[in-house]
């Protein structure tokens, strides 16, 4: 038993057989399964980090479980992970690179979402690099706006006040963004309306059932759009605008 | 009777030596009387003092290898003559066990000479006597017969094993006029030179055979499994002589099976069929150079196995360097215990900038048969020192050719430790009860201040205000009260009120106290210079009314104070709207 090994029981001797782990077992078993990848031990990293993403994540997470499914030659779940990574940063540069790297080894070449850097960087901004970001923006605008409210009824400077009436307003308005953009990024992050296809390979029928008509093939690793779901089929949608309908099982829910 | 006889002859003869020369002797003899199965040893059988032929002894089972040769001398030494006649045989025996010799008879004039029989034991040989396919051969041809035989019968993949070709012959004379080579399938093979080999004698079955190793030849099984060698022709002439034009003959070899063992699995990722025992070396003609100034960076593998059949490691060179084909240096001999020297790959490379180049070390892992295990060889690393070249950075500016960064290969990204803020699944602040209370409350607060603020200025405003609206107002009534009293000519009623009206007018339009009517707090809210003006006149006019109110002196005409107050208020109305 050598002192990686040593390492990676202590911190799972922490876990107890608990379903949740705490923040601190959650912090360790990062460190451990982070020390086994350095080491090379890739299976036994991510046997560690998975345990964490059941109750936890961050994007450092996610980047490491992906790296560890990419070294064992597994592609669609190297892509899965940096996918959900970037779904808690979209711009975290090394999620992107991977991923991207990973999209390269991809049967089915599909246009990504956001390709012009305009969008991107909109999308970036949109999303923000913490999911809480806007909420907590939202938080602090509105104690700004009403602080300013107050005081431009107080002020009996008339330039100080309009100045306070002014800001009021303006803040008021970042607040209204704020808002928007938490709500969206909420709606984003709690829908999981995309998914990547875990099957080799997997025909897209024309409707829900087993020997409909075929309409197109995916192949493992491509990331689609699912529009809806029924009895175990989901319906998948390409960004060419493609429809077709897939067993549930084949694809993982970012 | 023999013995008797022989025994007398024997006493006769010392008795009368001088007296009879010619006696008759018989005798068999052999130089030893205990070999080794396919040993040989000499009979020989001498008869002295008579001319007739005498008859061969049995052998009893051994083998003439020679002879009889036969030899005779004849001596005349003063007057008296002796002859000896003997006859030599060369035997051996195939197999261990006691033979003896029978007695070899010669008939003379009294009678019939015998001697004695010989007692030959024949101890088990170490000689071998002849593998299964050299009977099987000897069965088919017993002259002339190839016979294959391999120095193991199996061997791992890649190991060496020497085949030799022997020519087992009888006839007096063979030439070699025509060969087909063995077909050889699945093995490599690399001829050995079998030119030196002298030819022996070697009795098989107790035939004697002259045996010349025709051909040997290196091989090395390049796949595991059964491995057939096919048989080997020689065509040949036989018995050619001056008076004999020979006879032509066709020999096929045996056909021999042999068994290439596969090399046990978990081979090494740098293993590529190397087997036997290497060494490796990486070394460079100067560790320290100038730019643009050729290195010889030299690879050697060296040591004993398969080596024309391995490619040494490469070193992987920079890009900065410049690399060219390397050149192949062999010092490779072939011997029947294999193959053993030295490859050597020298490769010329020029360094096209200044640094310093660590070439990191080569590896290369073997097959070793005699342990059955895979070893690994690393090479002493080798760092290169590469100095500025003729007219370095520092000099004048030269033209450099500028070239984009070389991407050598993509992979991903190295994981991230250390930034592990890991959050909680599944809890997001919006939405959550704490966010919707720090949103509300703020508001709620804000809205109850607007409430209770509005309400505060809706109250203090409409007081002040109706004040204000009324002040002028008030003043014109007291004013005109002021004028009742004027044309009374009541004199404390008109200066009464008209120090009503003045006051009043100041603390109602400027929401005063009563004694807070001064000339600072006018001029304090009416900021303008005609403002100033009339705040001192207002303060000049209240303090003439109050003084001519309370003493008998007038200092003004009553008509103007009037006047005056109306203007003022009129003025200050204007001013403070």
């Amino acid at each position: 038993m050598n002192a990686r090994q040593i390492l990676f029981a202590a911190a799972i001797g922490m876990a107890p057989l608990a379903k949740a782990i705490t923040k601190p077992q959650a912090d360790s078993l990062l460190a451990a399964g982070q020390q086994l990848y350095i080491a090379g031990d890739h299976q036994g990293a991510l046997n560690a980090l998975l345990t964490i993403e059941a109750d936890f994540d961050s994007p450092a997470l996610q980047l490491s479980i992906g790296n560890a499914w990419y070294k064992l030659g597994n592609i669609p779940n190297a892509i899965l992970h940096f996918e959900r990574g970037l779904l808690l940063d979209p711009s975290d540069a090394d999620l992107r690179a991977n991923r991207d790297l990973a999209n390269s080894q991809v049967k089915d070449k599909l246009p990504g979402a956001a390709d012009h850097a305009f969008a991107r960087r909109w999308q970036e901004l949109r999303a923000g690099s913490d999911p809480d970001q806007w909420a907590l923006r939202a938080l602090w605008l509105m104690t700004i706006t009403c602080l300013l409210i107050i005081s431009s009824r107080l002020i009996r400077s008339r330039p100080a006040r309009r100045a306070a009436q002014v800001a009021a307003a303006m803040c008021a308005m970042l607040l209204m963004i704020s808002i928007a953009f938490a709500a969206a990024r909420h709606r984003h992050s709690a829908v999981r309306d995309t998914a990547i296809i875990m099957a080799p390979r997997m025909d897209a029928r024309a409707e829900p059932a087993e020997g409909a008509k075929p309409l197109f093939i995916l192949h493992k690793g491509a990331k689609v759009e699912v529009r809806d779901s029924m009895n175990g089929w989901n319906e998948v949608r390409l960004p060419n605008g493609s429809v077709g309908w897939m067993p549930a099982s084949a694809m993982e829910r970012i | 009777m023999k013995y008797r006889f022989l025994i007398g002859a024997l006493a006769w003869l010392i008795a009368s030596a001088s007296v009879l020369a010619q006696e008759i002797t018989f005798t068999a003899s052999v130089d030893r009387t205990a070999i080794a199965a396919g040993d040989q040893l000499r009979l020989t059988v001498t008869l002295a003092n008579a001319q007739e032929r005498f008859t061969a002894p049995d052998l009893d089972g051994l083998v003439v290898v020679a002879g009889p040769h036969e030899s005779s001398s004849f001596n005349f030494i003063n007057g008296r003559s002796t002859s000896t006649v003997t006859r030599t045989w060369v035997l051996t025996a195939t197999q261990p066990g006691k033979y003896t010799i029978g007695p070899a008879r010669v008939k003379v004039m009294r009678g019939v000479i015998e001697t004695d029989p010989i007692t030959i034991e024949v101890s088990k040989g170490n000689a071998p006597q002849g593998s299964a396919d050299v009977q099987r051969a000897q069965q088919s041809d017993p002259n002339l017969f190839i016979i294959v035989s391999l120095s193991k019968g199996k061997a791992y993949v890649g190991e060496p094993v020497v085949a030799s070709y022997h020519v087992y012959n009888r006839y007096s004379s063979v030439e070699q006029t025509g060969s087909t080579p063995p077909q050889l399938n699945g093995f490599w093979s690399e001829e050995l030179d079998a030119s030196q080999a002298r030819a022996e004698d070697k009795i098989v079955n107790g035939l004697q055979y002259r045996v010349v190793l025709v051909k040997q030849q290196l091989l090395l099984p390049q796949r595991p499994g059964k491995l057939r060698i096919e048989p080997m022709t020689l065509s040949c002439v036989v018995n050619r002589s001056f008076f004999n034009r020979g006879t032509p003959l066709d020999v096929r070899s045996n056909a021999i099976e042999f068994t290439a063992m596969p090399l046990p699995p978990g081979a090494p990722a740098d293993f590529s069929g190397a087997v036997g025992e290497f060494s490796l070396d990486l070394q460079a003609d100067r560790t320290q150079a100038k730019a643009h100034e050729a290195i010889e960076v030299n690879v050697k593998l060296s040591g004993k196995g398969n080596l024309k059949l391995i490619e040494a490691p490469r070193p992987s060179f920079p890009s900065d360097f410049e690399a060219y084909e390397p050149k192949v240096n062999d010092r490779i001999t072939v011997n029947a215990s294999g193959m053993s020297g030295s490859r050597g790959f020298q490769y010329t490379v020029i360094p096209r900038h200044d640094g310093r180049f660590d070439l990191g070390s080569l590896s290369l892992s073997y097959f070793d048969p005699k342990t059955a295990t895979y070893k690994q060889l690393r090479s002493q690393p080798l760092v290169v020192e590469v100095l500025p070249g003729e007219g370095g950075p520092s000099s004048a500016p030269t033209m450099t050719m500028r070239t984009d960064v070389i991407d050598l290969d993509h992979d991903i990204r190295f994981i991230r430790t250390g930034d592990g803020l890991l959050r909680a699944k599944g809890k997001h602040l919006f939405g959550s009860w704490p966010w919707i209370a720090g949103m509300t409350t703020p508001l709620l607060l804000v809205l109850g201040f607007l409430g209770w603020d509005s309400r505060r200025q809706r109250l203090a405003g409409d007081a002040e205000a109706m004040r204000r609206s009324r002040a002028e107002k008030l003043a014109r009534h007291r004013l005109r009260q002021a004028a009742d009293a004027l044309k009374s000519g009541s004199k404390a009623e008109f200066y009464s009120a008209l120090s009503k009206a003045l006051h009043g007018y100041a603390t109602d339009k400027f929401t005063l106290g009563a004694a807070g009517v001064t000339e600072e707090a006018l001029i304090a809210r009416l900021t303008t210079d005609e403002g100033r003006t009339a705040a001192k006149d207002y303060v000049k006019l209240i303090a003439a009314c109050d003084m001519a109110r309370f003493a008998p002196v007038e200092e003004l005409p009553r008509e103007e104070l009037y006047d005056q107050a109306l203007v003022l208020i009129q003025q200050i109305d204007r001013i403070a709207r």
